[in-house]
């Protein structure tokens, strides 16, 4: 099957949201602590952003820019205390060792906000 | 691009900034109070109707609050900051008066990473003025190298530059030293010094914990972090071995005890310890280097060879342990793992720091106890105190010489009173600290009763003014002799004074004094700290006699309470068979801790170590009933409360004004608490020191209204502070916190730190005071006593126990009732019997298996009945666990004693209690919130957040412009989401009819 330039794009957010979505269980699960939510909305952003290699759904984008953008904030709340000793050079609140995978993982989560964003915007062609 | 794609994609970018902003809205209004102070913005305003007069019940030392005054202020606050440095760094080591330098000694190379990354101060709160972007300094701050250019030192910008431009850093969390290694030592650096530069190798050594994080007990390189590490010795070898320079100064920029036995064998020629010296204090430690001042300062711990040979050492800090059940404790409790699973067991009882080394080596000099054995030694062969000890406690040279006489001391009515003579007997204008020691009865009584006794203990102190050669001054110390009663827990249940001889001892330092007892005693054999034989000196010694053991003087309270045990259950030995054995001088060799202690948590330890233990009593009062006609406006506000006693029954018609909402909202603290509007509160934040008023994260920065919006001073660590031993340094330091947190509109200051340097290792140690609790404790009157009377709290922290940062989260911490009320709460009975300050921050450990701010016996019957503490006590920040963990007990702290709660963000604590008020019906817990609430409130009356505030004026409320910023954006984005997806929509089906209309 030929990607057009929507598939493609689907496809970049559909690795990136996986990519996410597998470093935010592993993160968590080794921090002993898990958000179900965040987990269930990052769920969403990757089916969203598979949809569209299979249907004309141009919809999902707007789906999946909003699962992006809600678990990103989510994520981050949960982790302002490791955040707040990092910045503060202290260990009180959380720990701020994680700050490193934290960044990472918002960092993955902005970049699939911004590609969904993009693919929103691009004009949807028909598959060939 | 065409509509269809423009709506979708415009439906998208709404969408997403209103998710943004709708969080960022929920977590903006969490931090409402920071956000405020850090703005300078209200959520209320003071509207005044009629005539006020004169509402500035406290009133700034400099005039009006205005711009001109505030520079004053700054200016006379950097002062302070200098003074403390020049009066705090203790000179350990003069050889043929290496220091102060010579004129002609002004071409210098600075070695140490430090000297390009300084320790101006270690993290955790206060000011933020000390350190810019990327841990640089900041603005106004002096460093080392700026201070000696201010001197017209010529200096090695080579090295320096190599310094500033290295990627090495040195990182508290990672307990990454910082140093360079010696690789980083080019042939080209090192020819930097070769033919310039060398008059004078100035060597500055950093350590740092910091809050949360304990200094290691061994490290990477398998020694303490206290210890001279490689790169360091590598450093001092190369610069011996260079030749070049006519002098090696080593600065110690740390407020830890590091271990100093190598500083003969790297040839240092002199050694200043400066501990961390805050903004301006470099500008300090250089007036010593010149000699433009003398050092006066003395050591407020005890300098050992091996910090591991403290008998503290075994079972706190890192070497804290977990129960030998851990994994039943685990799968019986709910709270984590973490809070649940470390005790500390205070084997050492009350043998910290200089009470341990100088109490055995008297007995080691009379040759009793089973001294001289090799437990505990830290040496092969038997326990030696020269070999144990580099520097003790109160030691410090001086570029001057003094003699000191002791003319007399007289007991009477409870106060000892020493009159003591001082005289400059050198050729330098200096400082001289007299230091009076006592040493109390160790007897028959004291044995049979488990009654510990140091065989030297400060009692007094004094510091002369600037004496000229041969000038001389006399000096009054007075002590109150409850300093020297004893804690009797297992007979008398309270203070005793022991029956006996009671030896008064002035000395250069701890050692020095009691060796002139042991002259006194007729001992022979003594040393000096560095193994010389000495005499002592009998002349600086007044003896007096106790005929008969007193019970009763300290059993009763000056509020007439009586006093008895509080803390049986904090002793580990109340809960199990097993018998864990205390430190005791009465046998040093069978009693000393070789090993940490194995403790099982029972199941009814268990019981008490899930935390959750209120229970609605029978007899409670239904809330509903008790809230029925409320709130009843009676027309008083805050202002009008301000002298009204706290028994007073005008309480009570005061808080009936208040809703359930308001009431729960003024226990929930963030930096400060909202305007409450029904009452005449107003809303204003609180600091949190002790190193300046800070806070460091959100405010520190003066109102712009004053004109100048640079930060609060950033003063010595509280380390340095203590090792002035001048009380008007301490009282200025309180004034001057005072006067800043005036212009803050602040009620309070977290500060000053009253935990003890129960080990060197505490990452905190350097916002305490000292290992001594006396020096605690005397320390802290004069800076809490000036805070107060400018209206501006002095809110110790933390409260009490909290001696070691590792697992400081939910740690048990076990010890017996003599060491706890004579060592951890000394500096905070100070502070609150004496000093009287109306705020006080509770601790994160266990006493015991309750967490602190849950201990009503700390918090009623020592606090509250004891010590008549009037005022509000905070819990120490509940952030992150309101809902889960040791401290989400909310009920039961609350019931406890503790009246308001730290860093609760969201209100979460406040909702969570107000909520269970709620579905509970549980009146006697409605009137617990009423008396956390009337504390707070009366903290609140005497403050001077009440300046400007009067009868004639009102509390509304208003909306800041951040948040009216906030409100309207997150309307624009959802009309915008809604707009543009209609459009979407309507697009859609557009396309799909004219797809139709095609087919």
């Amino acid at each position: 099957m030929k990607l057009n330039k929507n598939q493609v794009t689907s496809l970049c957010c559909l690795f990136v949201s996986l990519s996410a979505t597998v470093l935010y269980v592993v993160f968590e699960i080794g921090a002993h602590k898990f958000n179900w939510i965040v987990f269930m909305l990052l769920l969403t952003s990757c089916v969203a952003n598979a949809l569209p290699l299979f249907f004309k759904w141009d919809w999902t984008t707007i789906v999946s820019s909003i699962g992006g953008s809600v678990s990103l904030m989510l994520f981050i709340i949960d982790s302002i205390g490791s955040l707040s000793d990092y910045f503060n050079g202290i260990v009180m609140f959380g720990n701020p060792a994680e700050a490193p995978m934290i960044f990472t993982i918002c960092g993955i989560l902005l970049v699939q906000t911004i590609l969904s964003l993009v693919n929103s915007f691009m004009s949807w062609e028909k598959t060939k | 691009m065409k509509k269809t794609s423009l709506y979708r994609g415009f439906t998208s970018l709404c969408a997403v900034l209103l998710v943004l902003f709708v969080f960022g809205t929920s977590v903006a209004l969490d931090y409402e109070k920071p956000i405020n102070t850090f703005l300078h913005t209200q959520s209320s305003k003071i509207i005044t109707t009629g005539e006020v007069g004169d509402t500035q019940y406290y009133k700034s030392d400099y005039g009006d609050l205005n711009a001109e005054n505030l520079q004053k202020l700054i200016a006379d606050t950097y002062e302070q900051n200098v003074t403390e440095m020049q009066e705090g760094a203790v000179l350990l080591k003069n050889d043929n008066s290496a220091l102060p330098l010579e004129s002609d000694e002004n071409s210098i190379t600075l070695f140490g990473h430090a000297v390009a990354q300084a320790m101006f101060k270690a993290h955790s709160a206060g000011s933020n003025s000390a350190y810019g972007h990327d841990n640089t300094k900041a603005p106004y701050c002096t460093d080392l190298y700026e201070a000696f250019a201010q001197h017209s030192f010529e200096i090695n910008d080579t090295l320096y530059n190599a310094y500033k431009n290295s990627s090495t850093r040195r990182i508290n969390r990672t307990h990454e030293l910082g140093e360079e290694t010696i690789d980083f030592y080019t042939s080209n650096l090192r020819a930097s010094w070769q033919t310039q530069f060398n008059d004078v190798a100035v060597v500055m050594f950093a350590r740092e914990g910091g809050e949360g994080i304990e200094l290691e007990m061994c490290d990477s390189e398998g020694i303490s972090q206290l210890a001279l590490h490689q790169a360091e010795k590598d450093l001092l070898q190369m610069i011996k071995d260079s030749g070049v320079f006519s002098k090696t100064i080593v600065l110690l920029n740390s407020p830890w005890a590091m271990e100093l036995g190598w500083l003969d064998e790297y040839e240092v020629d002199a050694c200043l310890w400066i501990g961390n010296p805050g903004m301006k204090g470099f500008e300090g430690v250089i007036d010593i280097l010149v000699g433009e001042v003398s050092p006066s300062g003395r050591l407020v711990d005890t300098y050992a060879t091996n910090s591991m040979s403290a008998p503290a050492c075994v079972n706190n800090s890192c070497n804290n342990q977990t129960w030998s059940n851990l994994s039943e404790v685990s799968a019986n409790l709910q709270d984590s793992d973490f809070d649940i699973s470390y005790y500390a067991f205070q084997a050492e009882s009350i043998y910290i720091g200089y009470r341990y080394y100088e109490t055995r080596y008297e007995d080691c000099i009379l040759n009793r106890y089973n001294a001289s054995t090799d437990v505990g030694s830290s040496f092969e062969g038997n326990w030696n105190y020269a070999k144990e000890v580099v520097y003790p406690f109160g030691y410090g040279l001086s570029y001057t010489t003094f003699t000191q006489k002791l003319n007399s001391v007289v007991v009477r009515d409870g106060v000892a009173t020493a009159n003591v003579t001082v005289k400059n007997t050198g050729s330098t204008a200096g400082k001289n600290v007299v230091q009076l020691y006592a040493q109390t009865p160790y007897g028959d009584y004291e044995i049979a009763n488990k009654v510990e006794k140091s065989a030297i203990q400060l009692a007094g102190f004094a510091k002369t003014d600037l004496l000229q050669p041969n000038q001389e001054q006399t000096l009054t110390i007075t002590v109150d002799m409850y300093l020297l009663a004893s804690y009797d827990y297992v007979n008398a249940k309270g203070y005793v004074l022991s029956q006996g001889q009671y030896y008064f001892a002035i000395g250069d330092n701890a050692h020095d004094a009691l060796n002139n007892v042991l002259a006194e005693k007729g001992a022979s054999g003594m040393v000096d700290s560095f193994g010389n034989a000495v005499t002592g000196d009998s002349q600086k010694v007044v003896s007096w006699n106790n005929p008969v053991l007193d019970k009763t003087t300290y059993k009763t309270a000056e509020n007439g309470v009586v006093v008895t045990n509080q803390f049986d259950d904090c002793d580990v030995n109340f809960w199990t068979d097993t018998q864990y054995t205390y430190l005791s001088r009465s046998n040093w060799s069978g009693t000393y801790p070789v090993a940490p202690a194995e403790i099982e948590c029972t199941l009814e330890m268990q019981d008490q170590l899930d935390g959750d233990t209120y229970v609605k009593p029978d007899d409670a009062p239904s809330a509903m009933e008790m809230r029925m006609g409320l709130p009843k406006d009676s027309g008083l506000t805050l202002v009008m409360m301000r002298d009204v006693d706290y028994d007073d029954p005008l309480w009570e018609t005061f808080l009936n004004q208040l809703t359930a909402s308001e009431m729960v909202s003024l226990i929930s603290c963030y930096y400060g608490t909202g305007a409450v509007t029904s009452i005449g509160k107003p809303e204003f934040g609180t600091g949190d020191g002790p190193d300046g008023v800070g806070p460091n994260d959100m405010a520190g920065n003066y109102p712009e209204k004053y004109g100048d919006t640079r930060s609060t001073c950033c003063y010595t660590g509280e380390v340095v502070l203590c090792s002035t031993f001048n009380v008007e340094l301490y009282q200025s330091r309180g004034k001057l916190m005072a006067e800043e947190a005036l212009y803050m509109g602040f009620m309070e200051v977290w500060c000053p730190g009253g935990n003890l340097h129960r080990t060197p290792f505490c990452g905190r140690n350097f916002e305490y005071y000292s290992e001594d609790p006396n020096l605690s404790y005397l320390a802290s009157i004069p800076q809490v006593k000036a805070m107060e009377e400018k209206g501006v709290h002095a809110g110790i922290k933390h409260f009490a126990g909290n001696d070691q940062e590792n697992n400081r989260e939910g740690i048990s911490v076990f010890f017996n009732e003599q060491a706890f009320r004579e060592g951890s709460l000394r500096a905070f009975e100070g502070a609150v019997r004496v000093g009287k300050t109306l705020s006080i921050m509770q601790s994160f450990n266990r006493l015991g298996l309750e967490w602190a701010s849950s201990k009503s016996q700390l918090n009623f019957g020592i606090l509250a009945q004891e010590w008549g503490f009037l005022g509000h006590t905070e819990c120490d920040a509940i952030q992150g666990g309101q809902n889960t963990g040791y401290k989400s007990h909310l009920t039961t702290s609350l019931s406890s004693g503790t009246d308001t709660y730290c860093l609760d963000d969201g209100g979460r604590a406040a909702i969570a209690i107000s909520k269970y008020i709620s579905e509970s019906d549980d009146g006697y817990m409605l009137l617990c919130l009423r008396r956390a609430v009337k504390n707070y409130l009366y903290a609140c009356s005497r403050s001077c957040v009440i300046n400007g505030l009067s009868s004639n004026t009102k509390i509304v409320p208003a909306t800041p412009w951040w948040k009216a910023t906030l409100y309207g954006t997150i309307v624009v984005f959802a009309l915008g989401t809604v707009a543009f997806g209609t459009l979407y929509v309507i697009s859609k089906i557009n396309k799909g009819e004219q797809k139709n209309e095609v087919e």
